[in-house]
């Protein structure tokens, strides 16, 4: 994807030389530019800690669907995920009589890219539509969460648990250092590994991928093992910052993510993207939602005004590759 | 694909024993029979009733625990069996819960409606066909039902935001974190907030929406405490959206003293638990409480009274109950969850 050709050629340039992040990156200084332009205390340190914190969540879950997105895949079921390993974390942690805190983690991970592995297994044993599978996978979690929460929120979150969530290591706040690491994390292994590698290959053309000797089983089940995995992280998150488990608490967030990921310049078509874009387009989301709050703009009109956003963000793209 | 015996035989047993699980398991679930109503009173006690709840959702635990005081009243008698069917908060998906509950066969109906018009044409069937219907909570428009066991969200949300006006001095900087935009009650208790605000010239009131949810509560009371650091007094519409606001508040160095001495000054509404233990602690001052657990039971006992050939006013309105630092001790259960909700 590059930018539309109507900009000078100067500054088309430069930006092009950014790769398929630039109209992410565009975006992104536009809205901070408005913000602090229209909001006095948008740019304060402590709101930018806050736009930060309340990203980490979103920003997790969108690591895992930037692999998934790469791969021209993608996986509807991870808001629903990151309910049911809300409400599992929870469960191990409140009732697990005394389970280490580290045990509940990995139980909970694991069930999360136990998940992943499912929807790759259906998704390349039946040559089946990501879309569907993980569709079908996203009305199971959520029926799951329900089922053994019983429809409520799980509370008795406290201690390191909590810490997770409310904590600070330096000035940094405990889930976006998480978010952050994550990231850097998921930029290395597109970039350096060679499983990375053979994402963009698998996305950009499966037949290709495969002729030249990549297994494209392999690589669609660590993506999908990847996705579940950072939907189990963003539910751990998610219950230590608002310290209890909820069966709701990935409502929706599936679409978030995906916008959050195609913001920031992954090509929905696959093989076209980056791990910094995905950053980018996490912190624009939630800039939006948070600068509306800020704005004290009608709840009514707030889904308007982030759809609108959304949409230049993405005009900002030429539709051909 | 392997194309050995064993896959391509599974590429048909798969999907086949998938669907004889499922079959079985759907089918240990719906056991209970075909009833046709009689126009005739019969004995109560001769036969058997079914009852038929269709809940707009269980998105908040008042919803959870209204499900819950139905099903304890109704297993209270041995011979009436209950449906339950959940529209996750889609006017689409009422309407055909309501058609399948018709269909199945029911004696009596219990509404919670996703809006003021979704239950609207089963309501005017169930009048025809001789069905009493309870209408529990939420208005609807068409007035077809035999019985509205009510709450006036727009005076339960009056009384709250009042109260926190009353408690700053009646002037300042506040700011209402409401309910879920467009949801039955928000909508209504939104109205009680424009029927306040216009009395109070030297309030000026931030709004902005916290979904009814915790997680909600504490990002929006995070940005509106950024944006308006001079916030006298926060009202909040629902106790979850309390607990996520009282922990922003913490994060961002508030301290429990200065929250106990009013600064700012929060009241909300409902009875949830985990708002109570707040009120408790002093840090709320003022909470106005629907019990969930009440519109459960008077709704079942309105269809038995019916059911045993006796009468139901039109209208049965829902106590209030207003709690305080006072009073607290009577509705806050310390030993239970957060998501209990008080009587």
């Amino acid at each position: 994807m590059v930018l539309q050709s109507r900009v000078p050629g100067v500054i088309r340039r430069a930006l092009q030389s950014l790769g398929p992040s630039a109209g992410a990156i565009v975006a992104f200084l536009l809205i901070v530019l408005l913000g602090s332009f229209l909001a006095p205390t948008f740019l304060t340190g402590r709101n930018i800690a806050n736009v930060l914190r309340q990203s980490s969540i979103l920003g997790v879950v969108a690591v895992g669907m930037t692999f998934v997105i790469l791969t021209a895949g993608i996986d509807l079921s991870v808001g629903m995920v990151l309910s049911l390993t809300s409400v599992v974390a929870a469960l191990l942690f409140a009732e697990g009589q005394g389970l280490p805190l580290p045990f509940v983690f990995l139980g909970t991970l694991a069930l999360g890219a136990a998940i992943g592995v499912f929807n790759a297994l259906i998704i390349v044993w039946r040559d089946a539509a990501p879309f569907i599978v993980t569709l079908a996978m996203m009305a199971i979690a959520g029926g799951a969460a329900l089922t053994v929460s019983n429809g409520r929120p799980i509370g008795g979150i406290s201690g390191s648990y909590a810490w997770i969530g409310a904590g600070f290591v330096g000035p940094i706040p405990v889930p976006v250092l998480a978010m952050l690491g994550v990231f850097l994390l998921g930029a290395l292994v597109l970039r350096y590994t060679p499983y990375g590698r053979e994402v963009y290959a698998v996305g950009g053309n499966e037949e290709a991928a495969r002729l030249s000797g990549i297994s494209i089983r392999r690589v669609k089940l660590i993506t999908y093992a990847i996705s579940g995995f950072s939907a189990a992280l963003g539910g751990i998150i998610f219950s230590a910052r608002v310290t209890v488990g909820d069966p709701w608490a990935g409502r929706g967030l599936e679409l978030d993510a995906i916008a959050a990921v195609v913001i920031g310049g992954t090509s929905l078509f696959g093989g076209v993207g980056t791990m910094l874009g995905s950053l980018l387009g996490t912190l624009i989301i939630t800039m939006i939602n948070n600068l509306l709050n800020l704005l004290n703009v009608s709840p009514y009109m707030q889904g308007l005004a982030k759809g609108i956003v959304i949409l230049v963000a993405i005009t900002l793209y030429r539709k051909d590759r | 694909m392997c194309r050995c015996f064993c896959c391509r035989s599974m590429n048909y047993l798969f999907p086949l024993v998938v669907s004889v699980v499922v079959a079985f398991l759907l089918g240990s679930c719906s056991s209970s029979e075909r009833h046709t109503f009689s126009e005739l009173p019969e004995n109560f006690a001769e036969r058997h009733w079914v009852i038929g709840f269709s809940n707009a959702s269980e998105s908040n635990t008042w919803r959870t625990a209204l499900r819950e005081s139905i099903e304890k009243t109704v297993a209270k008698y041995d011979n009436v069996d209950l449906l339950i069917t959940d529209a996750n908060d889609s006017p689409a998906k009422q309407v055909a819960d309501l058609e399948d509950l018709l269909a199945k066969g029911v004696d009596g109906l219990i509404i919670g409606a996703v809006n003021t018009h979704a239950a609207n044409s089963a309501i005017s069937e169930c009048e025809q066909m001789g069905i009493p219907t309870v209408v529990v909570d939420r208005a609807v428009s068409s007035d077809k039902f035999t019985t509205f066991v009510a709450t006036d969200h727009r005076w339960l949300a009056a009384t709250g935001l009042e109260q926190l006006i009353n408690g700053i001095g009646g002037s300042g900087k506040i700011a209402i974190i409401e309910g879920l935009p467009g949801a039955g009650a928000a909508v209504e208790r939104n109205q009680g907030y424009d029927d306040v605000l216009p009395r109070y010239p030297s309030i000026n009131a931030v709004r902005q929406a916290g979904d009814w949810s915790r997680a909600s509560g504490q990002r929006v009371t995070e940005n509106v405490l950024t944006a308006n650091p001079d916030l006298l007094g926060i009202h909040f519409d629902g106790g979850e959206m309390a607990v996520g606001g009282v922990q922003a508040l913490r994060a961002s160095g508030f301290t429990d003293e200065e929250l106990r001495s009013g600064k700012p000054f929060l009241t909300w509404t409902d009875g949830y638990n985990g708002g109570l233990k707040l009120i408790k602690a002093g840090i709320g001052k003022f909470s106005v409480q629907h019990p969930p657990r009440i519109h459960g039971e008077l709704s079942v006992e309105s269809l038995i009274k019916i059911f045993k050939g006796g009468r139901v006013p039109k209208q049965q309105p829902i106590r209030l109950d207003f709690i305080t630092l006072e009073n607290v001790d009577e509705y806050v259960d310390m030993d239970q969850p957060d998501a209990y909700w008080a009587h």
